[in-house]
This record gives C-alpha cells, structure tokens and sequence, in this order.
C-alpha cells in the first residue's frame, strides 16, 4: 500500500524535523532554523497530499472514515493550515517545534492504526460533510498553530535566553489570541455544519451524542478563556498561554479520543 | 435600575454562567434521568446577564460585529426553548401497500405547545430497498411512497437516507429499523373477516429472532415465526433487502400444535380460521417537527458572521504587520 509507505517516510522526516526545531528553541543552531524547518513540513505535506490523492483514487472516497484515515488527513490538513498561518503571520513560526512534536505524535499513531478499507456509509453522501470536516480541520489548524505559540512562550518565561527578544514576546502573544478568535469562528462553524449533516443524516440535529457533547464542551472552553481575557485585565500571560493549551488538550481528546470511546451515531452504523 | 442593569451585565456573572453551563453539560448529556434545569438554568441566567450587558455596556455600541454574534446568542437561545416547547418527535412503522396512520404513532417528546396535525398527513406506503455493500454494513435506503395530490391525483415519491417526507410541517426520515410483516386475515364463525398485519422484529440485526406474538380478537394468543434462511445475506458481499428476497413462509404455534404455512394457506383455530396472505416489508421512520430549524441555521450563521466582522475590525490589516515588525527587531532573525 504506497500510502502506508509515504507514512513511514513521513514519521522519519517528522521525528527529524522535531529533533531540528528543538534543537533551534534551545538557542544550539543558526537562527534560520525555522525557515528549514518551514521547508521540510511543506515537503512532508506534500508527500502527504500524494498519500491521500493515491488512496482516496484507489477506494474512491475520501479519508473520512477509519481512524487511519482521519489521522493522516489531519497531519496533512494540520501541516497545510500551519503553513499559511506562518507565512501570513510570521511570528507564528516561533511555535514550529511544538508543532512538529503534535505531527509526529498523531502519524505516529496513523503508523499503528489498521489500514483497512471502509466502505463510505450512506449518511456520508452529503454536502454538510465536506463543510463540516473542512472547518474543523481549520479549527484544529489553527489552533495547533496558537498552541505552538503558547508553549514556546510559556517555555520562555522559564528560558528568556530562547529564541526571541521581548518585543517577539508581544507580537507572539497577540498571534495566539487572534489565532484562537479564529479558532473560535471555525469551531462554531463546525458545530452548525455538523448539526446540520446529522438533522439530515439522522433527522435530527442535536442529540447529545459523545462527540457533539465534547464539542460543545470545547466550544464553552474556549468561550470561556476568550472572555477570561476580556473580563480580566490583569489576567497573567502564562495563565492566558496555559488556558489555549489547556483547550487544545479539551479539542485533541475530542478529536481523537472519543471516536474510541463512543460508538454508532459518528460512524454511521447500522 | 440602570444600577441593577450594570451589575446584572457583569462579566464575572457571564463567566459564572459559562462555566455553570459547561458543568450543566456534563451532567445533562440529554440523559433523562437528569433534569433539563442543569443546562437550562445557566443558559436564563446568561440571557439575562447578556440582555443587560447589551443595553448597558459601551462596549457593544462601537463592535457592531460583536453584537451582532451576542444578539444571535440571544437568539439562538430563545429558538432553542421555543423549538423544545413546540417540537414533536415519534416513531411509526408502516407495512408496505398500507396507508400512514396517526393513531399508530408512538411518541417520544413532546413540547407543551405542540398542536398535533399528524392527522393531517396522507400517504401510503410503497416498495423498500436497502443496499448492503458487505454483510451488515448498509448502504442507501430507498423508499416509495404514494401521496395523493390535487382530487384523484397521487404522487409517487422517493425518499430516503438524506430525504425526509415533508408533510403538514412534519418531517418522516427512513431509519435502520426496518424488516418483516406477515399479513394475516381472521374469520370467524360466520365469515366475517378481519385482516392485519403483524410485524417481526428488525432485519437483519434480528434475523435469529424473527417470531412475534398475535394476539387473536377473542383474546388467545398466536406465536407467529418467520422462516427465513439462515444465510439469507452473505457475509462479505453486496447484497439488497427488497421485495424479491422477502421470505414466503411462516410457522404458527398454537396450543401446543404448529404448522407452516405458504401464502393463501389456512388452519382452523378456536373458533375460527387464520389465513396466511403474505409476507411483506416494513419501514421504521422517524418523525420530527421542528418548524424553526431554517430559522436556527440564519441565526447561527448571521452570528458567526458578526463574529468575522469584529475579528476583522479588530485584528485586520494590522495583525501580520505588527507581527512582522517584532520578527524584524529580533536578534535571532537580524
Ligand atoms: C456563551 C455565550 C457567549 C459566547 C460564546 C461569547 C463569546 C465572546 C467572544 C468570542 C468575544 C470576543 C472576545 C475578544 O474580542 O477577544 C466576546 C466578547 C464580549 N462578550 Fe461575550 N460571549 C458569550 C456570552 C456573553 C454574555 C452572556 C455577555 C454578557 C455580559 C457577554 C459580553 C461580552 C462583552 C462585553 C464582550 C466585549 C469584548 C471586548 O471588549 O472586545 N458575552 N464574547
């Protein structure tokens, strides 16, 4: 299976990259670290926009249903979003090294994943699909991309010989709350693309399934720490920082952890 | 008032009220052995509080955007208890070749303020197919059904999966739960004759259980198997669920005594004689009214609208510069 191969040849180029960009955080190479690192992760999307075209040709649907399937198009989808938030905002790409860490670990995963071929389940056949998986792709992009941010800069305050000078410190900081204002308008526009697909996939629109509960669950988080932010001034940066990570962790469990715990309604059973 | 307004609208109170909602969430799950106030109760107090911080804070005047997301909150809330008040929600099962009857409906929610008009909707039942691309895993679902339209008229129509029936504001939505019906017609003693159906549980998820229970009008009651092969579907392969593979034969159990029987076939029973007609298919459906959802999806999405405008404002051109400008200025980019 030439998609299996692309994916081991990714987690090296993965492990590699992430060894690179810490390597960087930690002040041992050039400053120009996160350009090469920026190269190599287009190469990797790259590769894997090839494994998704040869797969999704061979069975003629897209990566939407196993577990294999939604890992590799969200390393790919991940890596695609980071790259265009790091070109349009550059102080993103301080965050590059947490980045690399979160690809290895989910193809790593993808490595280990069965790679068997579903068929697509009929409630699939829709256009709210493809809306629905494409924000929430964006929303996890670009909250990965605010996450990366934030840990370098919560790493810092214990570090401040790392990477970048204080006046990084105030672009990198509004970087991550706009990003996770973004995050916020495409994780609602998951929500309603979602409800949506499920009124006509299921005829109805909100049923407190596992993933639509842990989602709202996310969506409140988030809702939560934007207007922390608002109602406190004084809210401290590495409380505002932890807080983005701590709702990363809410949207990678919900993600990636309740398609494990959960069964029917997501995966159109029976 | 105006005092009361301000404290009202605090945002350490919105805080409150998100946060007693996320917990409100957990608990809740739309698990029915928990109370509907879990959710319910943070959401009024954030209506109230989002109410007043819209009429007092400054804030809200010069963000359009922001209160446009904030109104459609509103919104979106008062949609939401108007749908739980309004809304209806049942299933029905429905033999092939006979007609929708409200009477058959079973409820499963239904809003104070639900006016029932299932007794306006007419439709008749028609052919079922369901595809199964390997064993048990289904593919599309279609069903016929027959509408009467304008006097003499009747309409034939699809649906199925995605496509509901739309009908008197109800919509009817083809389900998993289909399977198996024998139509069965009673006579007694002096020929009057009364023919039903009766309905073997879902198939093929119950294919190893595919008997029922008749209850006769004079009161005993008929075990009724269907005899289905025991591989009807192959596992691994494509196969279709439609008239052409409905079982022929049936096996009723009475007294102790029992026999099989073909269509057309009949035995004599307490007084009077069942006769076998045929086996036919049902359709489970799912019945929703939700007469607001359009208006739920506008308000959802002007909202996240209003949302993109404020971002836009507040973030817009200045953002990559400004970012820009701290790369520039740093030693490990100079
Ligand atoms: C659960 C529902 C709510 C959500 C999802 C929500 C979301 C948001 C978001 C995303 C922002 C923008 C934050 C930013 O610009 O960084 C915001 C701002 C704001 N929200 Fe809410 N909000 C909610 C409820 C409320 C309520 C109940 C109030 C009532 C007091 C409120 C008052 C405000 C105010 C005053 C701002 C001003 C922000 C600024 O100064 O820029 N919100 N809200």
């Amino acid at each position: 299976m030439p998609e299996m191969t692309i994916m081991q040849v990714t987690v090296t180029l993965l492990a590699a990259g992430t060894l690179y960009s810490l390597l960087g955080v930690w002040g041992v190479l050039h400053h120009e670290y996160e350009r090469h690192a920026l190269l190599l992760l287009g190469f990797v999307t790259a590769l894997l926009a090839v494994a998704i075209a040869l797969r999704w040709i061979r069975i003629g649907h897209g990566p939407f249903v196993t577990m294999f399937e939604i890992l590799l198009s969200n390393v790919f989808s991940i890596g695609l979003v980071y790259l265009v938030a790091a070109l349009w905002v550059p102080a993103v790409r301080h965050g590059i090294a947490t980045v690399y860490c979160i690809l290895l670990v989910l193809a790593a995963w993808a490595l280990a994943a069965p790679t068997t071929e579903t068929p697509l389940p009929p409630t699939y056949h829709n256009a709210w699909l493809w809306a629905h998986v494409t924000v929430g792709k964006l929303f996890l992009g670009v909250c990965v991309a605010a996450v990366g941010l934030a840990t370098i800069l919560l790493l810092r305050l214990r570090h401040s010989n790392w990477w970048c000078r204080e006046d990084n410190v105030v672009a990198a900081d509004r970087a991550v709350w706009r990003l996770m204002m973004l995050a916020f308008v495409f994780h609602s526009l998951m929500l309603i693309a979602g409800a949506a697909w499920a009124q006509d996939a299921w005829g109805r629109y909100w049923a407190w399934d596992p993933l639509e509960t842990w989602s709202l669950l996310t969506w409140c988080a988030l809702a939560i720490t934007l207007h922390l932010r608002v109602t406190f001034s004084r809210l401290p940066q590495a409380a505002g920082w932890s807080l983005v990570i701590g709702v990363f962790g809410l949207a990678f469990l919900t993600f990636f952890g309740v398609p494990f715990v959960s069964v029917a309604p997501h995966k159109g059973a029976m | 008032m105006i005092r009361f307004l301000r404290s009202l609208a605090s945002l350490k109170l919105t805080l409150a009220g998100m946060v007693g909602f996320a917990v409100g969430v957990i608990v809740y799950r739309g698990d029915i052995s928990h109370t509907q106030w879990w959710v319910a109760a943070p959401l009024l107090l954030l209506a109230f509080n989002l109410l007043a911080a819209i009429v007092t804070n400054p804030r809200f005047r010069y963000q359009p955007g922001l209160l446009l997301f904030h109104i459609c909150l509103l919104l979106i809330a008062g949609l939401a208890a108007v749908d739980k008040l309004i809304a209806f929600e049942g299933t029905v099962e429905i033999v092939a070749g006979t007609a929708f009857a409200a009477d058959q409906v079973r409820h499963l929610r239904r809003g104070p303020w639900h006016r029932t008009q299932l007794h306006q909707v007419e439709f008749t039942q028609g052919d079922l197919r369901v595809e199964y691309v390997d064993g048990l895993r289904r593919g599309r679902t279609s069903s016929t059904l027959w509408l009467p339209r304008t006097p003499g008229a009747i309409e034939r129509i699809q649906v199925g999966d995605k496509r509901p029936l739309i009908a008197a504001g109800y919509r009817f939505y083809t389900t998993s739960n289909k399977g198996y019906a024998a139509l069965l017609t009673w006579r007694d003693r002096n020929g009057v004759a009364l023919t039903g159906s009766i309905n073997f549980p879902s198939y093929p998820l119950n294919d190893w259980k595919q008997n029922n229970q008749w209850i006769m009008p004079n009161g005993a009651s008929l075990d009724i198997s269907l005899l289905v092969a025991p591989q009807a579907y192959a596992r691994r392969t494509a196969w279709t669920l439609d008239d052409e593979t409905t079982p022929g034969r049936i096996r009723v159990r009475h007294a102790g005594a029992e026999r099989v029987l073909a269509p057309g076939e009949r035995i004599a029973i307490a007084g009077g004689s069942i006769q076998f007609e045929e086996a036919r298919m049902w359709m489970g459906y799912r019945i929703v009214y939700v007469p607001l959802l359009p208006w739920l999806l506008v308000t959802a999405l002007t909202g996240v609208l209003g949302l993109t405008w404020h971002l836009w404002g507040k973030f817009g051109r200045a953002a990559p510069r400004a970012a820009t400008a701290g790369m520039e200025a740093s030693p490990t980019n100079a």
